[in-house]
């Protein structure tokens, strides 16, 4: 080396780029939880402690359960990036106001474990966590969280019936008495922070806004309930509802906005964020129509996420690249 | 720059410096250094021995009498040495100038390149380092003098364009011969669209076209520019800088490259300033002619903050393909590693190529290069926009590069058993 006079530094060497736009996973987590905040708000507004209760429990029960197992297979412990506050706040969310504790902290272990850990974590999961949390307690313990029932203790200034029982049950006859109005503003049964319509869509919007979901997704979910529902409705108006209330009731909005957005378990090209947002809605309405659940969002949801990989695989094309052969010159 | 609206909807707009800078002259250090690139284990050796002699322009062979590079500087070799500089192995020739700077008289104009048929240009060219990246078939449908900047915070065309206006005009033309292109464009930023139009103007005749981009970064690397320009259709091109052209007709005028290099000095602080250095020049005298004062835990980065290498000691000289150096202080450099990719799908929002980063970082990251190459890894230009937005701040490009030179080991290794 030339001459000793140099003074060496002990410089930073790394790779390029140089530069970051600030952004954080854990910000993004606590953006959306932000997006949130009002239906929670909602939720305890309407159903008073109740609500309180199983969200915060729901949290912590995930955020505990995400510590406790990441000590057990001694991963690097990452509760403090909010997304199984996250998770918690969700699944509590899509549950009516009085389930009893321990459902709710299985389907937030469940959660948290099955749909997530066992994937080796963030980003490794092919299903929507929440989802899977969900699907075990609604297939172990249906009738706790079955919506017929679920408000049936409560004084509420609006209609105690689940709409979409009643269309399952009832048909159209059965929905005349709901003004699309009192659903718009959340004055209807359903999960307690997910039957606020209009305050889960503007969150959803928020989070378009700065930039954390692409609105391809929410925008095709949409789409496809609006497009189906209309096709059921004019094959026959009186055997299917038409397609605004649809759009208006059950688990629609949260999942168009929350649910299928979801990083790990949704598409990330342009085109197959429209095809699954499409499937999502198209599947919604199926459901709904021609099942046993009143509500098909979340299954949909948890279908298309399996199919999601393979949607994946439409890419855009790269420019320079032969069509035909698809390797590199 | 680093600010995202809260309409984060929008992709990320990097601008280029739109800003002229004042350029400074740094005075000859007390040395100055030519480095040669390993090529291998044993890379050419330098025929040159301590205590030689050497002019300004000055042509320094190897062993086999192959030229290696011109001698930015008149004085004595002190030293040949070998010099790292991250994952490069140079040999380096350190030469103690002389007070009067001599021009070597044995460098000469190429006599006759104004007539010479395009091979033999090309190869009078390709032996001084000028290697022209010609379209496969050897004919371009036009020549584009990219004037944007090569990375973010550098402002070097502007001075280029504005004084060696008469020698880029000249090389343009040469260009267009040699690449039988039909039409020669001057690709520029609105802010320098008068100093595009007076070399685009020749006694009143307008011997190219300007276009004007805009100055998103990564419009200005070469792979991008084509597709972003006003004019459509230009598939094949030849796109060259101003400098590389300046180079190349001092060259062919002079027998020797452009000895002097204006490059952006951008401290810790983002203060900028332009510098005039002679090729050569240490590094640690050009920071301190620019008195920037370098401390532990900063990155020293050679280019700009998209693109640069970053170097581990301020020795290395300043190199022709060098437009800028740059402090980053301790306080903003950012550090990226390999915390698990969430899937949020930003990279690919942003990939001027349309390519999936997130997935060619996974691969890389378990060693499945050939299900890199499968997802198009040689077409990734390395802009660096991936990382710049990963919001788990994975080291995307890093893994790239790493798996692109792992292909490249297998390749090698795979022709080497067919021989």
């Amino acid at each position: 080396m030339p001459s000793n006079e140099i003074r060496y530094h002990n410089l930073v060497v790394s790779h390029a780029p140089h530069a970051h736009d600030g952004s954080s996973f854990s910000g993004a987590m606590y953006t959306f939880i932000a997006a949130l905040a009002p239906a929670a708000v909602y939720a305890v507004a309407i159903y008073g402690v109740h609500a309180l209760r199983v969200m915060t429990l729901s949290m912590a029960a995930a955020m505990a359960s995400e510590f406790l197992i990441q000590k057990l297979f001694r991963q690097p412990v990452s509760v403090s990036d909010g997304n199984s506050m996250l998770t918690g706040l969700l699944f509590a969310l899509i549950l009516p106001p009085g389930v009893p504790w321990w459902l709710v902290v299985v389907g937030s272990f469940v959660a948290i474990l099955v749909g997530q850990q066992i994937y080796g974590g963030k980003g490794g999961n092919p299903f929507n966590p929440v989802l899977v949390g969900w699907a075990a307690v609604r297939l172990s313990w249906g009738e706790y969280i079955n919506l017929d029932y679920a408000m049936i203790n409560y004084r509420l200034d609006f209609s105690f019936e689940y709409p979409l029982s009643l269309l399952r049950k009832a048909g159209v006859a059965g929905i005349e008495g709901f003004n699309y109005i009192d659903l718009l503003l959340g004055r209807q049964v359903g999960g307690m922070g997910s039957s606020a319509v209009l305050l889960i869509a503007l969150g959803g919007i928020f989070l378009i806004l700065r930039g954390h979901i692409s609105w391809r997704i929410p925008a095709s979910f949409l789409a496809g309930v609006a497009g189906t529902a209309l096709a059921f409705w004019l094959v026959s108006g009186s055997l299917y509802a038409d397609p605004l209330f649809h759009l208006l009731t059950g688990n629609i909005m949260i999942g168009a906005f929350f649910l299928a957005t979801e990083y790990s378990s949704s598409p990330v090209n342009k085109t197959a964020m429209v095809i699954y947002g499409l499937g999502c809605g198209f599947l919604t309405v199926l459901f709904r129509s021609w099942s046993n659940y009143p509500d098909g969002v979340f299954f949909a949801i948890l279908i298309m996420n399996i199919v999601n990989p393979l949607l994946d695989k439409i890419r855009p094309a790269v420019p320079g690249r032969d069509k035909k052969d698809g390797r590199a010159p | 720059m680093n600010i995202r609206s809260i309409f984060g909807f929008l992709p990320p707009r990097l601008l280029y410096s739109q800003e002229e800078l004042p350029v400074k002259d740094v005075p000859l250090s007390g040395k100055a250094v030519v480095v040669i690139q390993k090529v291998g284990q044993e890379g050419p050796e330098p025929a040159v021995t301590c205590g030689e002699f050497v002019k300004t322009g000055g042509k320094l062979f190897d062993s086999r009498g192959r030229l290696l590079a011109f001698s930015p500087v008149t004085g004595t070799i002190d030293e040949i040495y070998d010099l790292r500089c991250i994952d490069r192995e140079f040999t380096a020739i350190s030469i103690a100038i002389a007070e009067a700077d001599i021009w070597d008289e044995n460098s000469g104009r190429i006599d006759g390149y104004e007539t010479m048929d395009t091979g033999s240009l090309m190869a009078t060219l390709r032996d001084a380092g000028y290697d022209l990246a010609l379209p496969a078939g050897g004919k371009a449908d036009a020549v584009i003098l990219n004037c944007l900047e090569s990375d973010l915070m550098i402002s070097i065309n502007a001075a280029v364009l504005a004084g060696r206006a008469d020698s880029i005009r000249r090389g343009l033309k040469l260009l267009k011969g040699i690449a039988s292109a039909d039409a020669v464009i001057i690709a520029a930023s609105p802010a320098l669209r008068e100093r595009a139009e007076a070399i685009a103007r020749e006694g009143g005749e307008r011997v190219a076209e300007v276009d004007m981009v805009k100055p998103v970064y990564p419009a200005g690397m070469n792979e991008i520019l084509p597709r972003v320009l006003q004019r459509k259709g230009v598939r094949r091109p030849l796109v060259v800088s101003p400098v590389a052209v300046d180079s190349m007709v001092t060259y062919l005028e002079k027998g020797f490259p452009a000895l002097d290099k204006i490059i952006t000095l951008i401290d810790g602080n983002n203060q900028r300033v332009n510098m005039r250095v002679r090729l050569g020049t240490p590094i640690s005298h050009v920071l301190r002619e620019g008195n920037v004062r370098i401390s532990d835990g900063d990155k020293l980065i050679l280019g700009g903050t998209m693109r640069g290498i970053t170097a581990f000691h301020a020795e290395f000289p300043v190199t022709a393909d060098i437009d800028a150096i740059m402090i980053q202080s301790r306080r903003s450099v950012v550090s990226m590693g390999d915390t698990p990719c969430k899937g949020c799908g930003r990279c690919v929002s942003v990939c001027p190529n349309g390519l999936q980063p997130h997935l060619l970082g996974r691969y890389a990251e378990f060693f499945l290069f050939e299900r890199c190459r499968d997802y198009d890894i040689d077409y990734c230009i390395e802009c660096g926009m991936c990382a710049y937005v990963c919001p788990s701040r994975r080291a995307l490009v890093q893994y790239i590069g790493l798996a692109k030179k792992e292909l490249a080991k297998k390749e090698g290794e795979a022709a080497h058993a067919v021989e």
